[in-house]
Protein backbone atom coordinates (compact mmCIF):
# COMPACT_ATOMS: atom_id res chain seq x y z
CA UNK A 1 0.00 0.00 0.00
CA UNK A 2 2.55 2.42 1.22
CA UNK A 3 5.14 1.21 -2.31
CA UNK A 4 1.68 1.79 -4.37
CA UNK A 5 1.27 5.78 -2.41
CA UNK A 6 4.55 6.50 -2.93
CA UNK A 7 4.91 5.67 -6.80
CA UNK A 8 1.65 7.25 -7.47
CA UNK A 9 3.43 10.67 -5.36
CA UNK A 10 6.31 10.10 -7.64
CA UNK A 11 4.23 9.92 -11.11
CA UNK A 12 1.96 13.10 -9.72
CA UNK A 13 5.30 14.82 -9.23
CA UNK A 14 6.57 14.04 -12.25
CA UNK A 15 3.76 15.03 -14.42
CA UNK A 16 3.62 18.39 -12.48
CA UNK A 17 6.91 19.39 -13.51
CA UNK A 18 6.28 18.26 -17.09
CA UNK A 19 3.17 18.35 -18.00
CA UNK A 20 0.47 20.62 -17.07
CA UNK A 21 1.41 23.62 -19.42
CA UNK A 22 2.76 22.61 -21.85
CA UNK A 23 0.81 25.56 -24.11
CA UNK A 24 1.40 28.85 -23.72
CA UNK A 25 -0.72 31.94 -24.13
CA UNK A 26 0.34 35.67 -23.66
CA UNK A 27 -2.77 37.88 -22.59
CA UNK A 28 -3.78 40.16 -25.54
CA UNK A 29 -4.91 43.17 -23.03
CA UNK A 30 -5.74 45.54 -25.31
CA UNK A 31 -8.42 42.33 -27.53
CA UNK A 32 -10.25 41.64 -24.16
CA UNK A 33 -10.66 44.87 -22.40
CA UNK A 34 -14.23 43.64 -21.83
CA UNK A 35 -12.84 41.47 -19.06
CA UNK A 36 -13.41 43.27 -16.21
CA UNK A 37 -14.29 40.18 -13.37
CA UNK A 38 -12.21 37.51 -12.81
CA UNK A 39 -13.70 34.69 -11.02
CA UNK A 40 -10.42 33.36 -9.21
CA UNK A 41 -10.45 29.71 -8.61
CA UNK A 42 -9.02 28.13 -5.54
CA UNK A 43 -5.65 26.43 -6.75
CA UNK A 44 -5.62 22.77 -7.64
CA UNK A 45 -2.92 20.88 -4.84
CA UNK A 46 -1.99 17.90 -3.44
CA UNK A 47 -1.98 19.56 -0.19
CA UNK A 48 1.38 18.16 0.28
CA UNK A 49 4.53 20.20 0.67
CA UNK A 50 7.05 18.15 -1.52
CA UNK A 51 10.65 16.84 -0.83
CA UNK A 52 12.54 15.95 -3.65
CA UNK A 53 15.93 14.57 -4.56
CA UNK A 54 15.54 14.81 -8.65
CA UNK A 55 18.88 12.57 -8.80
CA UNK A 56 17.96 10.07 -6.36
CA UNK A 57 20.69 7.04 -6.31
CA UNK A 58 17.59 4.94 -5.99
CA UNK A 59 16.43 5.76 -9.66
CA UNK A 60 19.83 4.19 -11.08
CA UNK A 61 18.83 0.59 -9.73
CA UNK A 62 15.93 0.33 -12.18
CA UNK A 63 12.23 -0.72 -10.78
CA UNK A 64 13.39 -1.51 -7.37
CA UNK A 65 15.58 1.35 -6.66
CA UNK A 66 13.04 3.66 -7.93
CA UNK A 67 10.13 2.28 -5.07
CA UNK A 68 12.80 2.96 -3.08
CA UNK A 69 13.52 5.99 -3.68
CA UNK A 70 9.60 7.33 -3.68
CA UNK A 71 9.59 5.76 -0.52
CA UNK A 72 12.58 7.78 0.70
CA UNK A 73 10.94 10.90 -0.68
CA UNK A 74 7.54 10.24 0.42
CA UNK A 75 8.93 9.97 3.82
CA UNK A 76 10.53 13.54 3.54
CA UNK A 77 7.40 14.99 2.21
CA UNK A 78 5.21 13.21 4.59
CA UNK A 79 7.84 14.59 7.51
CA UNK A 80 7.98 18.37 6.23
CA UNK A 81 4.34 18.59 5.57
CA UNK A 82 3.84 18.26 9.09
CA UNK A 83 6.46 20.93 9.91
CA UNK A 84 4.98 23.25 7.70
CA UNK A 85 1.35 22.60 8.88
CA UNK A 86 2.43 23.00 12.60
CA UNK A 87 2.94 26.37 11.70
CA UNK A 88 -0.33 26.76 9.76
CA UNK A 89 1.45 27.66 6.96
CA UNK A 90 -1.08 27.77 4.82
CA UNK A 91 -0.03 28.47 1.43
CA UNK A 92 -3.06 28.25 -0.83
CA UNK A 93 -4.62 31.04 1.29
CA UNK A 94 -1.46 33.23 1.13
CA UNK A 95 -1.55 32.88 -2.21
CA UNK A 96 -5.09 32.93 -3.34
CA UNK A 97 -5.46 36.31 -1.19
CA UNK A 98 -2.32 38.31 -2.32
CA UNK A 99 -3.40 37.34 -6.03
CA UNK A 100 -6.84 38.33 -5.32
CA UNK A 101 -5.44 41.85 -4.00
CA UNK A 102 -2.63 41.99 -6.99
CA UNK A 103 -5.32 41.83 -9.41
CA UNK A 104 -7.74 44.08 -8.06
CA UNK A 105 -4.91 46.62 -7.83
CA UNK A 106 -4.43 45.97 -11.82
CA UNK A 107 -7.99 47.35 -12.47
CA UNK A 108 -9.66 43.91 -11.96
CA UNK A 109 -12.74 42.79 -9.42
CA UNK A 110 -12.43 39.81 -8.30
CA UNK A 111 -14.38 37.05 -6.93
CA UNK A 112 -13.38 33.79 -5.13
CA UNK A 113 -14.67 30.89 -6.46
CA UNK A 114 -14.17 27.33 -4.76
CA UNK A 115 -15.27 24.47 -7.20
CA UNK A 116 -15.29 20.99 -6.87
CA UNK A 117 -12.07 19.46 -8.50
CA UNK A 118 -12.17 15.80 -9.44
CA UNK A 119 -8.47 16.20 -10.16
CA UNK A 120 -5.49 17.99 -9.29
CA UNK A 121 -5.34 19.92 -12.17
CA UNK A 122 -7.03 22.68 -14.57
CA UNK A 123 -11.04 22.49 -14.88
CA UNK A 124 -12.01 20.80 -17.71
CA UNK A 125 -15.71 22.41 -17.97
CA UNK A 126 -16.52 25.63 -16.25
CA UNK A 127 -19.94 25.54 -17.32
CA UNK A 128 -21.46 25.23 -13.80
CA UNK A 129 -19.22 28.38 -12.29
CA UNK A 130 -20.28 31.93 -11.08
CA UNK A 131 -22.41 33.64 -14.31
CA UNK A 132 -21.38 36.99 -13.20
CA UNK A 133 -17.85 37.24 -13.91
CA UNK A 134 -16.13 37.75 -17.29
CA UNK A 135 -13.69 35.11 -17.23
CA UNK A 136 -12.08 32.73 -14.62
CA UNK A 137 -8.45 32.48 -13.32
CA UNK A 138 -7.86 28.97 -12.96
CA UNK A 139 -4.26 27.96 -10.74
CA UNK A 140 -2.65 24.84 -9.80
CA UNK A 141 -0.01 24.82 -7.39
CA UNK A 142 3.32 23.19 -6.44
CA UNK A 143 4.87 24.04 -3.50
CA UNK A 144 8.01 22.25 -1.28
CA UNK A 145 11.92 21.67 -1.93
CA UNK A 146 13.45 19.90 -4.17
CA UNK A 147 17.52 19.00 -5.12
CA UNK A 148 19.36 17.86 -7.99
CA UNK A 149 21.79 15.16 -6.02
CA UNK A 150 22.91 13.99 -2.85
CA UNK A 151 25.81 16.34 -3.02
CA UNK A 152 23.41 19.24 -4.23
CA UNK A 153 21.64 21.70 -1.93
CA UNK A 154 17.63 21.40 -1.28
CA UNK A 155 16.20 24.40 -3.35
CA UNK A 156 12.96 26.17 -2.49
CA UNK A 157 10.12 25.39 -5.37
CA UNK A 158 6.32 27.43 -6.38
CA UNK A 159 5.67 26.44 -9.15
CA UNK A 160 1.98 27.86 -10.60
CA UNK A 161 0.61 26.93 -13.90
CA UNK A 162 -2.74 28.55 -14.68
CA UNK A 163 -5.14 30.12 -17.26
CA UNK A 164 -7.27 32.59 -17.80
CA UNK A 165 -10.40 31.07 -19.43
CA UNK A 166 -13.45 33.58 -21.01
CA UNK A 167 -16.98 32.81 -19.38
CA UNK A 168 -19.28 31.50 -22.37
CA UNK A 169 -17.18 30.96 -25.25
CA UNK A 170 -14.42 28.66 -22.92
CA UNK A 171 -11.17 30.78 -24.93
CA UNK A 172 -8.17 30.83 -23.28
CA UNK A 173 -6.71 33.91 -22.96
CA UNK A 174 -3.88 33.40 -20.74
CA UNK A 175 -1.72 30.11 -19.79
CA UNK A 176 1.51 30.48 -18.11
CA UNK A 177 3.87 28.14 -15.92
CA UNK A 178 5.87 30.32 -13.85
CA UNK A 179 8.29 28.54 -11.44
CA UNK A 180 10.19 30.50 -8.44
CA UNK A 181 13.38 28.51 -7.27
CA UNK A 182 14.17 25.21 -8.37
CA UNK A 183 14.62 25.27 -12.09
CA UNK A 184 13.57 21.96 -13.87
CA UNK A 185 13.73 22.84 -17.46
CA UNK A 186 10.90 21.65 -18.10
CA UNK A 187 7.51 23.22 -20.00
CA UNK A 188 9.04 26.83 -20.94
CA UNK A 189 8.62 28.06 -17.44
CA UNK A 190 9.28 31.67 -16.50
CA UNK A 191 11.25 30.99 -13.57
CA UNK A 192 12.49 33.32 -11.04
CA UNK A 193 15.53 32.61 -8.50
CA UNK A 194 15.41 31.89 -4.76
CA UNK A 195 17.92 33.47 -2.91
CA UNK A 196 20.70 31.37 -1.32
CA UNK A 197 20.05 31.78 2.30
CA UNK A 198 16.92 29.69 1.44
CA UNK A 199 18.70 26.78 0.08
CA UNK A 200 19.93 23.70 2.36
CA UNK A 201 22.46 21.50 2.26
CA UNK A 202 20.58 18.09 3.09
CA UNK A 203 17.39 17.09 4.03
CA UNK A 204 18.77 17.09 7.83
CA UNK A 205 19.33 20.86 8.04
CA UNK A 206 16.16 21.95 5.52
CA UNK A 207 13.79 19.45 8.49
CA UNK A 208 15.90 21.31 11.64
CA UNK A 209 15.18 24.90 10.30
CA UNK A 210 11.17 24.73 9.17
CA UNK A 211 10.72 28.42 10.11
CA UNK A 212 13.78 29.45 7.94
CA UNK A 213 12.11 27.03 5.19
CA UNK A 214 9.08 28.67 5.32
CA UNK A 215 10.33 31.49 4.94
CA UNK A 216 12.02 30.73 1.77
CA UNK A 217 8.71 29.57 0.01
CA UNK A 218 6.67 32.56 1.56
CA UNK A 219 9.46 34.65 -0.46
CA UNK A 220 8.52 33.08 -3.76
CA UNK A 221 4.84 33.85 -3.72
CA UNK A 222 4.66 37.38 -4.12
CA UNK A 223 7.27 37.31 -6.76
CA UNK A 224 5.20 35.42 -8.56
CA UNK A 225 1.96 36.94 -7.84
CA UNK A 226 3.38 40.13 -9.15
CA UNK A 227 4.15 38.26 -12.17
CA UNK A 228 0.67 36.98 -13.57
CA UNK A 229 -0.57 41.04 -12.44
CA UNK A 230 2.29 42.10 -14.83
CA UNK A 231 0.55 40.06 -17.65
CA UNK A 232 -2.84 40.71 -17.00
CA UNK A 233 -2.15 44.04 -16.02
CA UNK A 234 -4.47 46.77 -17.69
CA UNK B 1 31.65 15.04 5.64
CA UNK B 2 34.76 15.66 4.08
CA UNK B 3 33.69 13.30 1.13
CA UNK B 4 30.37 14.99 1.00
CA UNK B 5 32.50 18.26 0.08
CA UNK B 6 35.08 15.90 -2.40
CA UNK B 7 32.42 14.65 -4.23
CA UNK B 8 30.52 17.69 -4.78
CA UNK B 9 33.56 19.45 -6.03
CA UNK B 10 34.23 16.04 -8.62
CA UNK B 11 31.23 16.74 -9.56
CA UNK B 12 31.36 20.53 -10.36
CA UNK B 13 34.61 20.38 -11.52
CA UNK B 14 34.11 19.03 -14.97
CA UNK B 15 31.32 22.15 -15.67
CA UNK B 16 33.74 24.34 -15.46
CA UNK B 17 36.36 23.34 -17.45
CA UNK B 18 34.00 22.19 -20.02
CA UNK B 19 33.26 25.95 -19.72
CA UNK B 20 36.15 27.60 -19.45
CA UNK B 21 36.54 26.85 -23.45
CA UNK B 22 33.35 29.27 -23.66
CA UNK B 23 33.49 32.93 -23.96
CA UNK B 24 32.25 34.51 -20.38
CA UNK B 25 29.50 37.07 -20.16
CA UNK B 26 32.28 39.62 -18.92
CA UNK B 27 34.22 38.99 -22.12
CA UNK B 28 30.77 39.06 -24.21
CA UNK B 29 30.05 42.42 -22.80
CA UNK B 30 33.51 43.92 -22.99
CA UNK B 31 33.63 43.29 -26.78
CA UNK B 32 30.33 44.33 -27.61
CA UNK B 33 30.84 47.44 -25.72
CA UNK B 34 34.50 47.58 -27.66
CA UNK B 35 32.87 47.60 -30.68
CA UNK B 36 30.03 49.81 -30.51
CA UNK B 37 33.10 52.34 -29.64
CA UNK B 38 35.10 51.58 -32.26
CA UNK B 39 32.27 51.05 -34.87
CA UNK B 40 32.89 53.40 -37.86
CA UNK B 41 29.78 52.00 -39.82
CA UNK B 42 26.99 54.01 -38.03
CA UNK B 43 23.83 55.23 -38.78
CA UNK B 44 22.11 58.58 -37.22
CA UNK B 45 18.67 58.82 -38.84
CA UNK B 46 16.25 55.47 -38.61
CA UNK B 47 15.52 56.23 -42.79
CA UNK B 48 19.16 54.35 -43.38
CA UNK B 49 18.16 51.80 -41.76
CA UNK B 50 16.45 48.79 -44.10
CA UNK B 51 13.81 47.11 -42.18
CA UNK B 52 13.11 43.27 -43.19
CA UNK B 53 9.61 41.77 -43.72
CA UNK B 54 8.36 39.32 -41.73
CA UNK B 55 7.38 36.07 -42.20
CA UNK B 56 4.54 34.44 -40.10
CA UNK B 57 4.91 31.32 -37.95
CA UNK B 58 8.46 31.09 -38.60
CA UNK B 59 10.66 32.25 -35.88
CA UNK B 60 13.71 34.50 -37.01
CA UNK B 61 16.92 34.30 -35.73
CA UNK B 62 20.01 36.16 -35.72
CA UNK B 63 22.72 37.87 -33.43
CA UNK B 64 23.49 41.13 -32.44
CA UNK B 65 27.23 41.11 -33.41
CA UNK B 66 30.13 42.94 -35.56
CA UNK B 67 27.40 42.26 -38.09
CA UNK B 68 24.87 44.19 -37.07
CA UNK B 69 23.98 47.51 -37.50
CA UNK B 70 24.86 50.50 -35.14
CA UNK B 71 22.88 53.33 -34.82
CA UNK B 72 23.59 56.69 -33.03
CA UNK B 73 20.79 58.61 -31.25
CA UNK B 74 21.55 61.54 -28.38
CA UNK B 75 25.20 60.53 -28.76
CA UNK B 76 24.90 56.63 -27.62
CA UNK B 77 25.32 53.90 -30.04
CA UNK B 78 23.39 50.77 -29.21
CA UNK B 79 22.63 47.95 -32.06
CA UNK B 80 19.19 48.05 -33.66
CA UNK B 81 17.48 45.40 -36.22
CA UNK B 82 14.14 46.65 -37.73
CA UNK B 83 10.57 44.67 -39.40
CA UNK B 84 7.99 45.92 -41.31
CA UNK B 85 4.20 45.12 -39.51
CA UNK B 86 2.19 43.93 -42.08
CA UNK B 87 -1.27 45.43 -42.34
CA UNK B 88 -4.30 43.31 -43.21
CA UNK B 89 -3.30 40.36 -41.57
CA UNK B 90 -5.94 40.73 -38.16
CA UNK B 91 -4.32 40.76 -34.64
CA UNK B 92 -1.06 38.78 -34.28
CA UNK B 93 1.72 38.41 -31.81
CA UNK B 94 5.64 39.37 -32.09
CA UNK B 95 7.41 37.20 -29.65
CA UNK B 96 11.07 38.97 -29.30
CA UNK B 97 13.91 36.64 -27.18
CA UNK B 98 16.96 37.61 -26.40
CA UNK B 99 18.90 34.51 -25.22
CA UNK B 100 21.32 34.25 -22.03
CA UNK B 101 25.42 33.72 -23.39
CA UNK B 102 28.56 33.34 -21.91
CA UNK B 103 29.03 30.70 -18.93
CA UNK B 104 27.14 29.03 -16.68
CA UNK B 105 29.21 30.90 -14.11
CA UNK B 106 29.68 34.36 -15.78
CA UNK B 107 26.30 34.86 -17.87
CA UNK B 108 25.32 37.54 -19.79
CA UNK B 109 22.24 39.01 -22.02
CA UNK B 110 21.14 41.47 -24.14
CA UNK B 111 18.70 43.14 -22.23
CA UNK B 112 15.77 44.22 -25.71
CA UNK B 113 14.44 47.52 -25.83
CA UNK B 114 11.16 47.10 -28.19
CA UNK B 115 9.69 50.35 -29.96
CA UNK B 116 7.11 50.30 -32.33
CA UNK B 117 7.12 52.77 -34.96
CA UNK B 118 4.83 54.25 -37.43
CA UNK B 119 5.25 55.16 -40.71
CA UNK B 120 7.35 58.19 -40.33
CA UNK B 121 9.82 56.35 -37.83
CA UNK B 122 8.42 58.20 -34.85
CA UNK B 123 7.94 56.17 -31.87
CA UNK B 124 4.11 55.36 -31.35
CA UNK B 125 4.68 52.85 -27.86
CA UNK B 126 7.68 51.23 -26.30
CA UNK B 127 6.82 47.53 -24.79
CA UNK B 128 7.60 47.96 -21.09
CA UNK B 129 10.74 46.64 -19.61
CA UNK B 130 8.83 44.46 -17.22
CA UNK B 131 7.19 42.20 -19.61
CA UNK B 132 10.20 40.35 -20.64
CA UNK B 133 10.86 37.55 -18.29
CA UNK B 134 13.48 34.93 -17.95
CA UNK B 135 12.11 31.41 -19.35
CA UNK B 136 14.05 28.55 -19.16
CA UNK B 137 13.45 25.84 -21.95
CA UNK B 138 15.41 23.13 -23.11
CA UNK B 139 15.46 25.02 -26.74
CA UNK B 140 17.41 28.25 -24.68
CA UNK B 141 17.46 30.28 -21.56
CA UNK B 142 16.26 33.73 -22.28
CA UNK B 143 14.18 37.10 -21.56
CA UNK B 144 11.17 37.07 -23.66
CA UNK B 145 8.28 39.32 -24.32
CA UNK B 146 4.60 39.02 -26.83
CA UNK B 147 4.08 42.79 -28.53
CA UNK B 148 0.58 42.00 -30.08
CA UNK B 149 -0.44 44.44 -33.13
CA UNK B 150 -4.63 44.55 -33.20
CA UNK B 151 -5.29 45.74 -36.42
CA UNK B 152 -8.77 47.17 -35.16
CA UNK B 153 -6.86 49.16 -32.77
CA UNK B 154 -3.57 50.05 -34.12
CA UNK B 155 -3.30 53.33 -35.24
CA UNK B 156 -0.22 53.64 -37.70
CA UNK B 157 2.02 50.67 -36.69
CA UNK B 158 3.78 50.27 -39.32
CA UNK B 159 7.53 49.14 -38.07
CA UNK B 160 9.18 47.38 -34.93
CA UNK B 161 12.68 47.92 -33.73
CA UNK B 162 14.64 45.89 -31.35
CA UNK B 163 18.05 47.56 -29.57
CA UNK B 164 19.75 47.17 -26.33
CA UNK B 165 19.13 48.84 -23.26
CA UNK B 166 21.46 49.87 -20.68
CA UNK B 167 20.65 48.28 -17.32
CA UNK B 168 21.73 49.54 -13.84
CA UNK B 169 23.49 46.64 -11.77
CA UNK B 170 20.59 45.73 -9.44
CA UNK B 171 18.17 45.86 -12.71
CA UNK B 172 19.89 42.85 -14.07
CA UNK B 173 17.80 39.83 -14.49
CA UNK B 174 18.93 36.72 -12.22
CA UNK B 175 19.98 33.01 -13.62
CA UNK B 176 20.16 29.40 -11.55
CA UNK B 177 21.09 26.48 -13.46
CA UNK B 178 20.11 23.15 -11.31
CA UNK B 179 20.90 20.33 -13.75
CA UNK B 180 20.05 16.10 -12.76
CA UNK B 181 22.02 13.90 -15.08
CA UNK B 182 23.50 10.77 -14.95
CA UNK B 183 27.28 9.79 -15.03
CA UNK B 184 28.77 5.38 -16.27
CA UNK B 185 30.49 4.44 -13.58
CA UNK B 186 31.90 1.05 -14.84
CA UNK B 187 32.46 -1.65 -12.25
CA UNK B 188 34.87 -4.98 -12.89
CA UNK B 189 32.91 -7.75 -11.76
CA UNK B 190 34.98 -10.72 -12.32
CA UNK B 191 37.93 -11.57 -14.95
CA UNK B 192 37.03 -9.28 -18.13
CA UNK B 193 33.59 -8.93 -16.95
CA UNK B 194 32.17 -5.74 -16.21
CA UNK B 195 28.99 -3.84 -15.10
CA UNK B 196 28.41 -0.05 -16.15
CA UNK B 197 26.09 1.49 -13.85
CA UNK B 198 24.41 5.11 -14.52
CA UNK B 199 24.38 6.60 -11.20
CA UNK B 200 21.99 9.98 -11.02
CA UNK B 201 23.83 13.29 -9.90
CA UNK B 202 23.12 16.95 -10.56
CA UNK B 203 24.83 20.33 -9.82
CA UNK B 204 22.81 23.47 -8.66
CA UNK B 205 24.69 26.37 -9.44
CA UNK B 206 24.13 29.56 -7.04
CA UNK B 207 21.59 32.13 -8.73
CA UNK B 208 23.81 34.68 -10.81
CA UNK B 209 23.13 37.85 -12.39
CA UNK B 210 23.20 38.11 -15.97
CA UNK B 211 25.64 40.80 -17.06
CA UNK B 212 24.15 43.06 -19.28
CA UNK B 213 25.59 43.20 -23.27
CA UNK B 214 25.07 45.20 -26.51
CA UNK B 215 25.45 41.96 -28.25
CA UNK B 216 23.75 38.85 -27.90
CA UNK B 217 21.61 36.21 -29.60
CA UNK B 218 17.81 36.75 -30.86
CA UNK B 219 14.69 35.40 -32.23
CA UNK B 220 11.98 37.22 -33.32
CA UNK B 221 8.28 35.40 -34.28
CA UNK B 222 5.34 36.55 -35.78
CA UNK B 223 2.06 34.78 -35.51
CA UNK B 224 -1.44 34.65 -35.94
CA UNK B 225 -3.27 35.69 -32.65
CA UNK B 226 -5.94 32.76 -32.64
CA UNK B 227 -6.62 31.59 -29.08
CA UNK B 228 -7.30 27.68 -27.99
CA UNK B 229 -10.31 26.51 -26.59
CA UNK B 230 -10.63 24.34 -23.39
CA UNK B 231 -10.15 20.69 -24.48
CA UNK B 232 -9.38 21.90 -27.46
Amino acid sequence: MQIKRSCLICLILILTLAGCATHKQAFNKAAHQDVKTIGLLEPATSGEFLVDNLGHPGTGFGLVGGIVAAIDMRSKSKRFTELMKEREFKVVDEFNRMLAAELQNAGYSVKLLNPERPKQAFLEDYGGLDKDVDAYLDPTLTVGYFCASVTADYIPSVRTSLRLVKRGTNEILYQELIAYGYETRQGDAVTIAADNEYCFKDYGSLAANPEQAMEGLRRGLPLIIKRIATDLGR
Amino acid sequence: MRRLVFLRILIILPFLFGTACQTTGTDQAARGEAFLSSSQLIIRSLKELSFEPCEFEKPVRFEFDEQATVFEEDGKRRLVKGFVLPKGRGSYSVSVTSYKIGTIGDPAIMYPEVRVLDKNLEVVRVLPPTSFAFRTSRNGDGLRADLFINDDSRKDESFVLITNRSMDEAELAVSQVNMTYSTAVTVPTGPGTFVTWMMPTGISMPPIRMKASPIGKMAVEFKAYRVKKVGE
